[in-house]
């Protein structure tokens, strides 16, 4: 499970092995009639052990870790194997948000204000450029494809078009969101450096913040429609005092931990993850936004303390297993049922937005006048959906009533096809841009998860 | 939720506890029965912090933990080629002392409180008997920096940890298999567990990333199946830890796993505690059973380790009474863990064996906290262990 570094056929066939063996007790001790009932205990374990020798493979395969994660989630979840079953799959839901926040936190402290110098018009013009192509396109297909979701024809009387417009519209800022996680984890486990990691981190960091009020404007529209109201001003009120207490929120977590690690100075991993969790907790009873919360507070201990290099250092001692966790269980969690019927339109939504995503890239690199093999492949960073749209998709589906959770799944379909073909592509991006240390060539400081 | 965030909380201030100060020693021994103090405090039956609900939902997290220290224990009973003669006249003692302790436990009992000794299926008894073995396993052995010193006594510990679980076995308990199939699945368990680890953790070459995430992952799973089975999950991580002990792997995991070691104790503890169902009867069996403990040290300090030409234990070299009788006091948690796995297998009178044996270790900590500040106060100062 070294991460960076490729196993060696012996290291990987002995962990293969050792899932054969662990599969097979299960089994017996299922046959046997003890422990048939293995609890969430039993599968945060058995994922993790899974996630770690399917990384393995991949990583022998040269396929990012990740994508191991993935796949030994699916495997060993509900819809395959179910040795880990839905409600474990549900109980680990809070590990997971505390992955997710961890993550954040990282995303936030590895977006430096001297590499914002240097690559400022390059993110504002990328960002923005997504923000208007990505966003209008995969809005019109929606309403292209619309006749043909059964999830919208079920609804009883229908569905007038100003609901389907703003569905379209919540659809189209959910297919805007990127995965910083993926981001991360790859520039992690690889040890890149270059434009084109330089850019991609900025980019995903930035528009992850931008995603966030325009969802929640969405959502106030689709809301007010399906309600038959009409939109109020006072909602984007309201959701911006929310997105502004988040920041101020992150600004002092931020400072918290910076405090912290002024005065503690063993076990640094735990108070963080410790600290980590009961800010999850707060901004869920407070209503805010989490990832923003995070990402602002590692941004400010990574820019305005001296202790931004001990942060990243300590969550990187704990990136290994986080990072498991959390994509082994979103594995897990994947509709594989829904991705089989929606699969043609699920297909369609991923090609339009590989699509429209290389265009506003194109025309974003293009204005900004970054150089050339950003110009070319920094589009690769930018096909992988993780948590956060999985996340977004869930408050859709919670808030929505009749139609949010049919949305959801074929968002979480969508996700599937983008959760496994993403980090392949941007893994072969930065391989084609000449950005991956060579074998023999020591790692940066930067070697989890 | 809840249970979540209380026992990070929990893993947080145990690791802030643990880093070792001027009083280390003194602070070593008087956590146990601050912590055990607190978590009663705390605990359904006091104030309420902690209600049944969420009790019961840290049970599985209690079960994962005291995997760990099982493991560790079993890791700690390596072979290093400098073990040295005596190891039967230690358990010889060990198992003479365990009489003692049962027979004061019994009698105690029976004047206290008849009506738990004599009930229908006589499990109090039995389950007393390896209960105070458990407490002389404890005796055996002291602090971790001790025992490193101390091959043999590691043994003895662990021995007598062995014995007290594999005990658990033949008393009823939740579990619906029998105490045969019991036993077995319970080494099966920990041959796989250690065989699971060999192989996921990159070997005696993989790095200690790969050996933690690889430990993380096992224990948590082999906690987690047999914890729904109603077995001790304990044996299963001892078991594995003395078979790894004796591969090439086992020096380089026990290296990486040994400062988890007492912050998973004090967790351990501080969960037992808000557990705990005390009685006016059980205080008193603790009691006697610690004073048992620390009579049977007092005869093996000054009488048994100097007649066998054994070095006496104890952090200060100098060897001074007072010293090595606090030092041998137990400061070992496989009397904690073992005790715990009695709870966690569902046996009908598992609060009761715990609670005694909390008592007992809390006394002989505390007792064992004092001496060592008074041997500080008497005896010539040493160099730092």
């Amino acid at each position: 499970m070294s991460h960076g570094a490729r196993p060696s056929v012996s290291v990987l066939l002995q962990g293969l092995l050792a899932l054969g063996v662990l599969v097979g007790a299960v089994v017996v001790l299922d046959d046997r009639g003890i422990a048939t009932s293995r609890g969430p205990v039993f599968g945060l374990g058995f994922l993790v052990i899974a996630g770690a020798v399917f990384g393995r493979l991949a990583a022998f395969l040269r396929l990012p870790r990740l994508t191991g994660y993935l796949i030994a989630g699916i495997l060993a979840g509900p819809q395959v194997s179910a040795i880990v079953t839905s409600p474990d799959v549900k109980s680990l839901s809070l590990v997971s948000a505390l992955a997710l926040a961890l993550i954040a936190l990282q995303a936030g402290a590895e977006l430096t204000l001297a590499a914002l110098r240097r690559t400022w018009r390059s993110v504002v013009f990328s960002s923005l450029a997504q923000v208007v192509i990505v966003i209008v396109p995969m809005a019109a297909l929606f309403v292209a494809l619309a006749r043909f979701m059964p999830f919208l024809n079920g609804v009883e009387g229908g569905v007038t078009g100003g609901v389907v417009i703003s569905l379209a519209f919540v659809w189209g800022v959910l297919s805007l969101t990127r995965s910083p996680a993926v981001t991360l984890a790859i520039l992690a486990e690889t040890g890149a450096k270059g434009p084109v990691a330089e850019h991609a981190l900025g980019v995903v960091v930035v528009l992850d913040v931008l995603v966030l009020p325009l969802f929640a404007l969405a959502m106030a529209v689709t809301q007010g429609q399906l309600a038959g109201d009409a939109f109020e001003f006072s909602s984007l009120v309201h959701l911006g005092k929310e997105l502004f207490a988040s920041v101020c929120a992150g600004a002092t977590f931020g400072l918290l931990i910076a405090l912290l690690l002024r005065f503690v100075h063993s076990e640094r991993a735990l108070v963080v993850v410790v600290l980590g969790y009961g800010v999850t907790a707060l901004c869920t009873f407070l209503h805010y936004d989490t990832l923003l919360v995070f990402v602002v507070a590692g941004f400010v201990v990574m820019n305005l303390t001296r202790f931004g290099h001990d942060l990243v250092h300590t969550s990187e001692r704990v990136s290994a297993g986080v990072m498991i966790v959390f994509f082994a269980t979103a594995g897990a969690k994947l509709d594989l049922l829904a991705l089989r019927d929606l699969w043609p339109i699920a297909l369609a939504f991923f090609v339009v937005r590989v699509v429209v995503t290389w265009l506003a890239c194109r025309l974003g690199h293009r204005l900004a006048k970054d150089p050339p093999v950003v110009r070319r492949l920094g589009f690769t960073a930018f096909i992988s959906q993780a948590g956060v749209t999985i996340g977004l998709a869930t408050i859709a589906a919670d808030s929505l009533p009749g139609l949010g959770k049919a949305l959801a799944t074929l968002v979480i379909a969508v996700v599937g096809i983008n959760e496994l073909v993403g980090p392949v592509v941007f893994t072969f991006g930065l391989a084609r841009a000449g950005e991956l240390p060579k074998p023999n060539e020591d790692l940066p400081a930067r070697t989890a998860p | 939720m809840a249970a979540l965030l209380v026992l990070l909380l929990l893993l947080s201030i145990a690791t802030l506890a643990s880093r070792r100060g001027g009083f280390a020693t003194f602070l070593d021994r008087a956590a146990t029965p601050l912590l055990v103090g607190v978590g009663v405090l705390l605990s359904p039956l006091a104030l309420g912090v902690f209600s049944k609900g969420l009790v019961h939902d840290l049970r599985p997290a209690l079960a994962v933990f005291v995997t760990w220290l099982g493991l560790l224990t079993g890791l700690a009973t390596a072979s290093d080629g400098k073990r040295k003669g005596g190891g039967g006249g230690i358990v010889g003692f060990g198992v003479v002392t365990a009489a003692v302790c049962a027979s004061v436990a019994l009698a105690a009992l029976a004047f206290l409180a008849p009506g738990v000794v004599n009930d229908d299926v006589g499990v109090v008894p039995r389950s007393l008997l390896p209960g105070a073995a458990l407490i002389v396993g404890g005796s055996l052995v002291a602090s971790p920096r001790v025992a490193g010193g101390s091959p043999l006594l590691q043994t003895g510990d662990a021995f007598a940890f062995a014995c007290a679980v594999l005990a658990l076995l033949v008393l009823p308990s939740g579990s619906s298999l029998s105490p045969a199939w019991a036993a077995v699945t319970l080494v099966m368990a920990g041959g796989v567990l250690a065989l699971l680890q060999r192989l996921t953790g990159g070997g005696a070459v993989g790095d200690a990333a790969d050996r933690t995430v690889a430990v993380i992952g096992l224990v948590t799973l082999t906690a987690g199946l047999l914890h729904n089975a109603a077995l001790p999950s304990a044996l299963a991580g001892f078991i594995a830890g003395a078979l790894l002990a004796r591969t090439a792997l086992g020096a380089a995991l026990l290296l990486t796993l040994e400062p988890t070691a007492r912050p998973a104790r004090i967790v351990v503890v501080f969960l037992i505690a808000v557990g705990l169902h005390l009685s006016g009867p059980l205080l008193v069996v603790g009691v006697l059973l610690a004073v048992s403990q620390v009579g049977i040290q007092l005869l093996l300090t000054s009488w048994i380790l100097p007649v066998s030409g054994m070095s006496t234990p104890g952090p200060h070299p100098s060897g001074g009474r007072l010293s090595a009788l606090a030092s041998g006091l137990s400061s070992s948690p496989s009397p904690l863990v073992a005790a715990a796995s009695f709870m966690l297998a569902g046996l009908p009178v598992g609060d009761v064996l715990l609670a005694v044996v909390v008592v007992a270790v809390v006394v002989t900590d505390a007792l064992a906290a004092v001496l060592t500040l008074i041997a500080r106060g008497t005896e010539p100062r040493a160099a730092a262990p």
